[in-house]
């Protein structure tokens, strides 16, 4: 009789404990803020340069693709 | 859209550090962390010493992004790779998976404690307000946003370190390895933009189309230079 306890005992412990499964491990959303691309300029910067729009990706891309070519030297010695 | 990239070309570095001391004033970055070094391979063996100038290279695949613990690094549209210094908890792992060694961790206050993770932004600031001074406090000026290039690379004088538009950049290197027949291989240009299958192709190399075509290749690339 107490056999049959001891197992029914245990039973009930094994079938409690199942609502203490897993806890989901999946990462949450993070918590960094989000970022202004470059393109957009800055506003309130005095040093930016000229010759483009801030804001127009196309502008800011030129920009940089021209400014690329300053590190270019044979465009000076050709 | 431009994909941002850096390249040394360590036949024309001369370890002047220049682009590190140029680093350290634009962003005011503080005593201890080096965002940008110059490291010199083949220390003392005479014809094989080269030197390299080395910071974060903004990879494509950016294995810092991938253990940091609380997510706080990010990619810009250009592919610069950014993080947040508020959500960053200096813990290091970044460093320890970095093969370039970027990561800085300014040591300041009375047990030394480790600080907040530093790198190279690519002078693209962080997520804070364009061109704020919160941002600059934190990350140094941003001079992608004032339409601007990396001051270490603009300003080197021998145009060893190349930064900007990664296909314009690899032009002007494969135009130079045309035309002076070695020092096609570019130190971590695989390990940084390479692929899982394999390392992205050396932007050196005389395989692929230069733009504009040089006027008269004198002698094709020799792999010369040290290994990526």
């Amino acid at each position: 009789m107490n056999r049959v306890r001891v197992i029914a005992l245990l039973s009930l412990c094994g079938v409690l404990l199942a609502a203490c499964g897993e806890k989901p491990q999946t990462i949450g959303p993070s918590h960094r803020k989000a970022d202004a691309q470059a393109y957009q300029g800055a506003p309130d910067d005095p040093f930016v340069a000229k010759g483009w729009t801030q804001g127009d990706k196309t502008s800011w891309g030129n920009q940089i693709r021209q400014r690329n070519q300053l590190q270019n030297e044979y465009n000076r010695t050709q | 859209m431009a994909r941002m990239k850096f390249i040394c070309d360590a036949e024309r570095c001369i370890e002047c550090n220049s682009c590190v001391t140029a680093c350290k004033n634009e962003h005011e970055v503080p005593w201890g962390v080096n965002r940008r070094r110059v490291v010199t391979v083949n220390d003392g063996m005479v014809g094989a010493e080269k030197s390299i100038s080395v910071a974060c290279m903004h990879c494509s695949d950016a294995p810092c992004m991938a253990v940091c613990p609380v997510d706080c690094f990010y990619r810009t549209e250009d592919g610069v790779v950014l993080h947040d210094k508020d959500v960053c908890i200096g813990c290091g792992y970044c460093s320890y998976a970095c093969p370039f060694g970027a990561p800085q961790f300014p040591s300041t206050g009375t047990f030394g404690v480790r600080g907040k993770m530093d790198k190279c932004t690519f002078c693209a600031g962080g997520p804070e307000k364009n061109g704020s001074e919160a941002e600059f406090e934190k990350y140094g000026r941003n001079r992608l946003a004032e339409g601007k290039l990396p001051l270490c690379a603009e300003m080197c004088s021998t145009k060893a370190l190349l930064g900007g538009d990664g296909d314009v950049i690899a032009d002007i290197l494969r135009n130079r390895v045309i035309k002076r027949g070695t020092g096609g291989d570019v130190f971590g240009w695989g390990t940084a933009y390479g692929t899982a299958k394999g390392g992205a192709a050396q932007p050196g190399q005389p395989g692929q189309p230069a733009q504009p075509a040089p006027a008269a290749p004198a002698a094709p690339a020799a792999s010369g230079g040290q290994a990526s």
